[in-house]
This record gives C-alpha cells, sequence and structure tokens, in this order.
C-alpha cells in the first residue's frame, strides 16, 4: 500500500508543472531552432538539408578574419551609440510624460510611440532619400540654401542615427511603465529636505527606475546588434559590415555558408549572455517594488517655463523622427520619377503622378497581404501577452525551480539575428510531422520566438515594482494565489500588458526577415510584398505602399496609446 | 450559307475520331499559332490539378504580366509565384525537400552551381523533353531535359543622363577605367548570385587581366544587391551602373534619366534555369507549364520584359528606341564544368580584393 506521505502534494506538481510547461513551449518556440543552429556550428555542411555532414570545430576559427573583427567594432558602435540616443531621448520623453506638468501630454505620448509607425526598412530607406550623397532631400535643400555642410546617411553614423531615432519606443514604453509606478511621495520627500531637480531626478526617479532602465539599455543594445535592414541600407553600399551584415552575406555566398554564418551566431549569444549576466549584477539583491499597500496620488511636477522647451523638444523630435520621412515618402510616392536635379525640381508639380498610388490600391495583393499581416500580428500579440505575462510572474515573483533558466532563455532570441533564426525555424518545423509549416500559424509560431525579449521584458520591467505584499494581503484575507494575481497584480499591471501588446501587434505587423523564409503564396504579409517591390527597385512603389502602411499603423497605434492610457 | 460538303464532313469526323482516340470525349490539345503546347490528355490532367506551385527568382514585376496573367488567361490553371533570392530559395527548397515536404511543382535559380546542387540531390529530376526541345540551343538546356534556361539576359551599363553629358557617355567596358568615374560606378557584389560571378569574372577574363585591380583603384561600389545600386543610379547618386539591362530599361520607360548600353566587347549573361520538382504535387500542370515557357508563344512574353527566350525561334527583344539584343549565343557565359572548378578560388579573390572576405 502507498503510503499518502509518500505522494507529492498539488502544491508540488504545480511547482514542476507551471515551469515545466514553460520550458516545454519556449523549447518549441526558441530551443528547437535555437539547438538547430548550434548544431550547424559545428558540422561541415548545412544541417537539415539532405547533406553529408562532418563534425568540426573549425567553423569558430574561420570566422575570426580582419572583416570580422572590423565588423565586431562596427556593431559596438552602431549598438552602442543608437543605444544611447534611443535611452536618452525615450526616457526623457517618458519622463515628461509620467512626471511631469508638460503641455499636451496626449502629443508627448504620441511622440514616444510614434516611431513604431515606421518600419525599420522604411526608416531607412526614407533617410537614405533624405539625407545620402548629393541627390538626398535634405542636402539639396542646403546645397540651394547655400549653406556649407551636408550630410550623410549611408554611413556608420548614419546607421547609429536611425537606431537612435527609431528604437526610443521601446525605452520610452518600459521606463513610462516604470516611472508611473513610482511613488510621487518619495520625489517629495526628496523635495521636502530640499533637494532641487536634478539631484531628485538623480538621486531618487532613476534609482527607482534601474530596472526599466538597465532592461530597455540592455534589450536595445543587442537588438541593434542584430538588426539587419537599417545597415544593409545604409551601410551595404559603402562596405561598412556589422555582424548581422556578415551573416547575411556568409549566407548569401554560393553555396550559402550556413555553418559560418551559425558559428556567428554564436558569438553573439555569448555576447547576449554576459549582457543578461551584467544586468543580474548590477540589479540583483535590491529592492525596486514601490508599489505597495498605501495609496497612490499621481502628481506631478511642475516645470514652470521649462514646460514649453520641453514641448518643443518633443515637437522637434516628431518633425525629425516622423515629420521628415513622411514628407520623403509623400514626395517620393507622387513623382513620376526619383532623379531631382535641384530644389525647384523637388516641389515641381509636373513632377506629380497618382501612378503608383493607384497601382498599389489597385492590386489585390496589397489587400490579402494586409489581412495576412493583421491576422499574424494579433494572434501575436494574443498569445504572447498571455504567455510573457505568465513567464515574467514565475521568473521574478515565485521562487519556482528553473526561472533562472527561464529568464535565460527568453533572452536567446535577441541574439539571434532574425535570417539565421528563420532558417532555424524552417529547419525545425519542416521536421515536425504537424500540419502549421505552410500556413500563417508558422509565421505567428516565428513571430512568438523571435519577439520574446520585447514582451517578456516590456511586461517584466513593471512586475518587479509591483510589491508582493500586495499580493500577500490578499492571500492573507483568504484569496488564492491565483485570485490574488487575477484582482491585485493584473489591474496594476494593465498598462505594462497593454504596452506590451501594442508593441507586439506592431512588432508583427512589421516583421519581415524571419518570414521571407516561411511565407507561401496564400500567406504573404504586407511587409513581404514591400520587400518585393524594394528588391525590385520600384522605390516609388516601395514609398507608396510604406505610405500606406504607415498610415495603417499610425491608426493602429493611436488607438493602441488610448487603451495604454486608460489605466494611468 | 456555305454548304456542307461531303468531304468537310469527312474532315471533321477524321478529326473528331483523331481528338477521341487521344483524350477525353471534349477535350483538346493546346494548339497555339500552330504550335502544340500541350496534347489533349496532358492538358486535361493539368486542369484537374489546377494549379501549379512554382518557387523562382525571376522579379514578380517581369514573372506576373509575362507569365502568370497569359498562362492562366490560356489555360485556366492557377500559377502561384513564391519569389525569392536564389539563396534564400535554395536553403527553403534543399530544407523542405530534405522534410519530404518540398511543395513546388517548379523551381528556377540564377546560379548553375545551386542547378547543379538541385539536379545532383534528385529534388530537380524530371527528364521532360519539351516539344520545342529541338529549338532550344544546347547551353540552354539538360540533354535530358531537367532544366532549361527559361530567361537570359544581358548585363550592360546603365547611365544617368541627369548627371553625365553625352560626349563623355561609356561606349564599353574600358570606358568604365577612366579616372573621371572614381567612387561614380555601382555594382553588385560576385556574392549576389550566378550573373554577379559571370560578370566580375567576364571583366577579368575578356575585357582585362587587371580590371578589378583597376575596379579597386577607382572605388568601384560594390552593392549587396542590385536594387539599392539601381535606386542610387536613378537618384543621380551614381553616373554608372553594371547590371542586367531589364532592370534599366524598366527604369527609362517609367521616365527615369536613365540609357542602357550594350557593349560592342559583348555582354556576360544572367540565367534563370529551372525544371519541374521530382515531388510535384501537380505534375501534369507543371509540364504544361514548362511547355508553355519553352514554346515560340510563351516565349514571346518573356522577350516583352527584355529577356531572351529558351526557344530559338523568338527574334531577341529590342531596347527601347528600337535597337534589337544581339544574338544570344554571342553572349560571355560559363561552362558549367568550369564553373565547379573556379567558383570558389576565383570567389576567394575576388572577396580579398574587395575586402569582403
Amino acid at each position: 500500500m502507498i503510503r499518502a506521505a509518500s505522494m507529492p502534494s498539488v502544491h508540488q506538481l504545480t511547482r514542476i508543472a507551471v515551469p515545466g510547461a514553460l520550458f516545454a513551449i519556449l523549447g518549441v518556440l526558441i530551443v528547437l531552432p535555437f539547438l538547430t543552429l548550434v548544431y550547424a556550428s559545428f558540422i561541415t555542411a548545412p544541417p537539415f538539408s539532405g547533406n553529408v555532414t562532418q563534425f568540426t570545430f573549425d567553423n569558430y576559427i574561420e570566422i575570426w578574419t580582419p572583416e570580422m573583427m572590423r565588423a565586431v567594432g562596427n556593431t559596438l558602435v552602431v549598438s552602442l551609440g543608437g543605444t544611447a540616443m534611443a535611452v536618452t531621448i525615450g526616457g526623457l520623453l517618458a519622463w515628461l510624460v509620467a512626471r511631469t506638468d508638460i503641455p499636451g501630454k496626449a502629443v508627448v505620448h504620441l511622440a514616444g510611440l510614434m516611431p513604431l509607425f515606421v518600419s525599420l526598412i522604411v526608416a531607412a530607406l526614407t533617410w537614405s532619400l533624405l539625407g545620402s550623397g548629393r541627390s538626398g532631400y535634405l542636402n539639396i535643400i542646403f546645397s540651394s540654401l547655400g549653406l556649407p555642410f551636408r550630410i550623410e546617411m549611408q554611413s556608420l553614423w548614419g546607421i547609429v542615427f536611425v537606431h537612435g531615432l527609431y528604437y526610443v519606443p521601446f525605452p520610452f514604453l518600459y521606463l513610462y511603465s516604470a516611472l508611473t509606478l513610482v511613488h510621487p511621495d518619495l520625489e517629495e520627500a526628496a523635495a521636502i529636505h530640499g533637494a532641487d531637480l536634478p539631484r531628485t531626478l538623480r538621486r531618487v526617479t532613476f534609482p527607482l527606475v534601474k530596472p526599466a532602465l538597465i532592461g530597455s539599455i540592455l534589450l536595445l543594445i543587442v537588438l541593434m546588434a542584430e538588426e539587419f535592414p537599417v545597415p544593409q541600407i545604409l551601410g551595404g553600399a559603402r562596405g561598412v559590415e556589422t555582424l548581422s551584415i556578415r551573416i547575411f552575406n556568409l549566407m548569401h555566398q554560393v553555396p550559402p555558408a550556413s555553418n559560418h554564418a551559425s558559428a556567428v551566431c554564436m558569438v553573439l549569444t555569448a555576447f547576449v549572455g554576459v549582457l543578461v549576466y551584467t544586468q543580474r549584477r548590477i540589479l540583483g539583491g535590491r529592492d525596486y517594488r514601490t508599489m505597495t499597500g498605501k495609496g497612490m496620488q499621481s502628481r506631478f511636477l511642475p516645470l514652470g517655463r521649462l514646460r514649453w522647451v520641453a514641448f518643443g523638444f518633443v515637437l522637434l523630435y516628431m518633425f525629425v523622427a516622423m515629420g521628415l520621412p513622411l514628407l520623403a515618402l509623400v514626395i517620393t510616392a507622387f513623382r513620376s520619377n526619383m532623379y531631382v536635379s535641384g530644389l525647384a525640381a523637388l516641389v515641381d508639380p509636373g513632377q506629380f503622378t497618382l501612378k503608383h498610388m493607384h497601382e498599389i490600391m489597385t492590386a489585390p495583393v496589397v489587400y490579402s497581404s494586409l489581412w495576412n499581416s493583421l491576422l499574424a500580428a494579433f494572434w501575436t500579440a494574443l498569445i504572447g501577452g498571455l504567455f510573457y505575462f505568465v513567464l515574467s510572474y514565475v521568473v521574478y515573483r515565485t521562487d519556482l525551480p528553473g526561472r533562472r533558466a527561464l529568464e535565460f532563455l527568453a533572452m536567446v532570441p535577441v541574439a539571434l539575428p532574425a535570417l539565421v533564426m528563420g532558417l532555424g525555424i524552417l529547419w525545425t518545423w519542416a521536421n515536425i510531422p504537424l500540419p502549421v509549416y505552410g500556413t500563417l500559424a508558422i509565421l505567428v509560431i516565428a513571430y512568438l520566438g523571435r519577439f520574446t525579449p520585447q514582451g517578456f521584458r516590456a511586461i517584466s520591467s513593471s512586475i518587479v515594482q509591483i510589491h508582493d505584499d500586495l499580493e500577500q494581503a490578499a492571500m492573507v484575507a483568504g484569496a488564492t494565489k491565483t485570485q490574488a494575481v487575477r484582482l491585485i497584480v493584473w489591474p496594476l499591471m494593465r498598462g505594462g500588458v497593454a504596452a506590451a501588446l501594442v508593441v507586439l501587434f506592431v512588432l508583427g505587423m512589421r516583421e519581415l526577415t524571419a518570414s521571407l523564409f516561411l511565407y507561401t503564396t496564400d500567406t504573404r504579409v504586407l511587409s513581404i510584398v514591400i520587400y518585393e517591390q524594394y528588391e525590385n527597385g520600384g522605390w516609388s512603389a516601395v514609398a507608396s505602399l510604406s505610405l500606406v502602411y504607415t498610415v495603417i499603423l499610425i491608426i493602429l497605434t493611436i488607438v493602441g496609446r488610448r487603451w495604454m492610457r486608460a489605466n494611468v | 450559307m456555305t454548304a456542307f460538303t461531303p468531304n468537310k464532313a469527312a474532315l471533321v469526323a477524321a478529326l473528331a475520331l483523331l481528338l477521341f482516340c487521344r483524350a477525353p470525349a471534349g477535350a483538346q490539345a493546346f494548339v497555339i499559332d500552330g504550335e502544340e503546347i500541350a496534347d489533349a490528355a496532358t492538358l486535361a490532367a493539368a486542369k484537374k490539378e489546377g494549379k501549379v506551385l512554382v518557387y523562382g527568382t525571376w522579379p514578380e514585376r517581369n514573372f506576373n504580366p509575362a507569365i502568370k496573367a497569359n498562362f492562366e488567361k490560356e489555360t485556366g490553371i492557377t500559377v502561384d509565384f513564391v519569389r525569392m533570392t536564389t539563396q534564400v530559395l535554395f536553403q527553403r527548397v534543399t530544407a523542405e525537400a530534405a522534410a519530404n515536404r518540398l511543395a513546388a511543382d517548379f523551381i528556377d535559380v540564377t546560379d548553375p552551381i545551386l542547378l547543379s546542387q538541385l539536379v545532383d540531390r534528385g529534388i530537380l529530376n524530371v527528364p521532360h523533353k519539351v516539344p520545342s526541345f529541338d529549338r532550344i540551343a544546347a547551353e540552354a538546356k539538360d540533354p535530358q531535359g531537367r532544366w532549361y534556361a527559361f530567361m537570359r539576359l544581358p548585363i550592360g551599363i546603365g547611365i544617368n543622363t541627369a548627371v553625365v553629358k553625352p560626349e563623355d557617355h561609356p561606349k564599353g567596358w574600358l570606358d568604365l577605367l577612366q579616372p573621371k568615374w572614381k567612387g561614380q560606378i555601382g555594382a553588385s557584389s560576385l556574392d549576389v548570385g550566378g550573373s554577379a560571378f559571370t560578370t566580375w569574372l567576364f571583366l577579368r577574363d575578356k575585357i582585362g587581366s587587371n580590371y578589378w585591380q583597376r575596379a579597386r583603384e577607382l572605388e568601384f561600389r560594390v552593392y549587396p544587391s542590385v536594387a539599392p545600386a539601381l535606386a542610387d543610379l536613378v537618384r543621380g547618386e551614381l553616373s554608372l551602373a553594371v547590371m542586367g539591362v531589364t532592370s534599366f530599361q524598366e527604369q527609362e520607360a517609367a521616365g527615369a534619366p536613365i540609357k542602357t548600353v550594350l557593349p560592342p566587347e559583348g555582354s556576360p549573361i544572367l540565367s534563370i534555369q529551372g525544371g519541374i520538382a521530382s515531388t510535384a504535387t501537380h505534375p501534369k500542370a507543371a509540364i504544361v507549364f514548362v511547355n508553355w515557357l519553352a514554346s515560340k508563344h510563351g516565349g514571346r512574353f518573356i522577350a516583352q520584359q527584355k529577356a531572351y527566350a529558351v526557344n530559338g525561334d523568338v527574334p531577341p527583344p529590342t531596347l527601347i528606341g528600337g535597337a534589337q539584343f544581339a544574338p544570344v549565343n554571342t553572349l560571355w557565359d560559363i561552362e558549367l564544368d568550369r564553373w565547379e572548378k573556379i567558383r570558389t578560388p576565383v570567389s576567394e579573390e575576388w572577396r580579398k580584393m574587395f575586402g569582403r572576405k
């Protein structure tokens, strides 16, 4: 007879089952494709492709050419420079809207989210149009005004600038969520004790949002390190190679050097491992919980006359990040050809044409691919939002076994350039005997895996700020753990989760690189159609399509923003 | 009203009998302008299959109007086209094939090495001699009919006429080596695919043994794909560019200040080669599709997109302004044996020279 004492209790089973389920999901989404890449990095030919392969370490030795070292250096410049710029702008915007009495808060909030409207391929293309060489629109204007300077976006610094401008929404959203949860009593106490604004910021506000800040810095560094379209479009023609471009170049040799590309990916993964570890070291053992059982009333810091200076900064940012590129898109979409001889030709009504826009608006593929994009993005946001919430909760608010490993796994995709991740997903799912490959579901699966770091980071940066006293108080009062989460944690976190859902949705709408390996005629998404046009050299069509796409994303982001503000 | 004579009646009866013997009742062979593209039985089976799935590399803007639109209109068979770059296509096809999940009925690539790998792996291994087999040059087909070079186009020089004065227009390949063009010429990286490889090798083997060295000194701008080079040419960021002439012609037709030059020394060739997938799930539709591509009739639509058709009876395309392309057999190409021998060492050498190792 089995004694009751030897049977695992329900509690013990839950302790194993919950992390087990999360491991299983991450296993399918991330670990399997990742393992195919690890495997590929140790063999002599691409795996799962009908090749005879042998084990080797050579891939790891052969990748270290002088060009590779240069690519590492360029990657550091691009990711550190871009991160510094994006975090500064995003942090400032988040602080202004969350903690100060800046006028036009809706506009400031919109400014922080706006760059989500623009897919990076469109951003790089428009900045190339605006500021590359003698034919860049801005350079044409500078030249006709007799100004002595020109800008050159097709350069390493051009890549830094575009990254810095368009990655702002990540630090903005994470810091905004975190800043709205900072208890105003703390800042007020500092002021009462004589601290001025900079001192309060430095000694109180900044240290309290450190998890969100460090989290977004880490995320941005790695996202920019693996980012592909911007260095490809702005650096490609000038021979500027980053690691992602190196991987692209390796995969585009004939025959493709997928094994070397996989080895470079492993180098990137190791880099991310170091960053995640560093983050742990920096944040470890501290208490960032400010959302406690005590009541909180929102109060805003008066900026005085600086209010309008701050608002001016916001408008300037909006103009540079959105106004100029939209203008470039409009000019390009409605011009009969792309050659512009001077300022007069730039605004010449004789060049105006509706031809490109008409072609785009009457093409059935635009509508079918838009529908596919919306569907894929919707399911990515919905399933992802729920999954990343559970994952963040387990990692940061429980002592369940394996949570550290879960955190690391969640950050792995950030190190995997989408090109290679797409290939890993292809290798994995072509071999899994489920009717998923070739359907829209494979795109959702790819997006869920690829965007785990972003979704996880977005949700977890606010979860760490909610004091567990709140849950425990509920449980003392008789609530179950699930009830405590549902009634206490969830309502407090809605802002963070909503932000994550919007980010996931828009990322899903924009994704291109992994989709390239996985789409079929029935599951073509809008980003693929834009890329096709780009590859065809039809920049006017790209601009028309991008304009339509951007308007759709603007509408979606405005809708999402309203929702996100509901609980502020 | 015409009288119905006994002779005509006999003829009609004979024709009906002929059709009845060859195909199900009511079916007809696919014949256009006297050229039989598919017999009645194949056509009927193909129509029953209803579609053909193509994994291909020809840009959609050419493929759709030339092939998809006309083939669908004439046969009622749907063409689903998944367009990829050669390398992505190769990786996807080999991975799908290894998992027994290859969806494509027809596959084409722009690179002979990748083509021969697809053939060697049995992925493209359907020996099918099209009805026009004899009208196809030996170098444009596999002797067993497993693949054909359905679309070919010459690589030429594009000039931005708004930036370059008429007296400076280059006429041939050596003109590109004048110092005045420093930093003003764009070309694709050798690693872009078969045509880029052929072009770079042509410049060195046919035009001048130090061509690469000079190109490096003159800071030729080497692009990771054709699209951005073309865009920079049209914008006037480049004065000159080297690529498939179709790209220049399309921009010229759209009103861009571009002129196309086919140099008298000859041109290297860009070749799109493909065939029926061994695991095609619409094999009859794929046969009709391939026959149509190789026919004189289908070839005319391909030539309208400024590419040579595989069928030797189709006249070469014409440039805007009326000049005809040189006969296809005058274009410079590399034999498959040589490809296999030189591909890796030449690529290594080029990457070293242009700092892309």
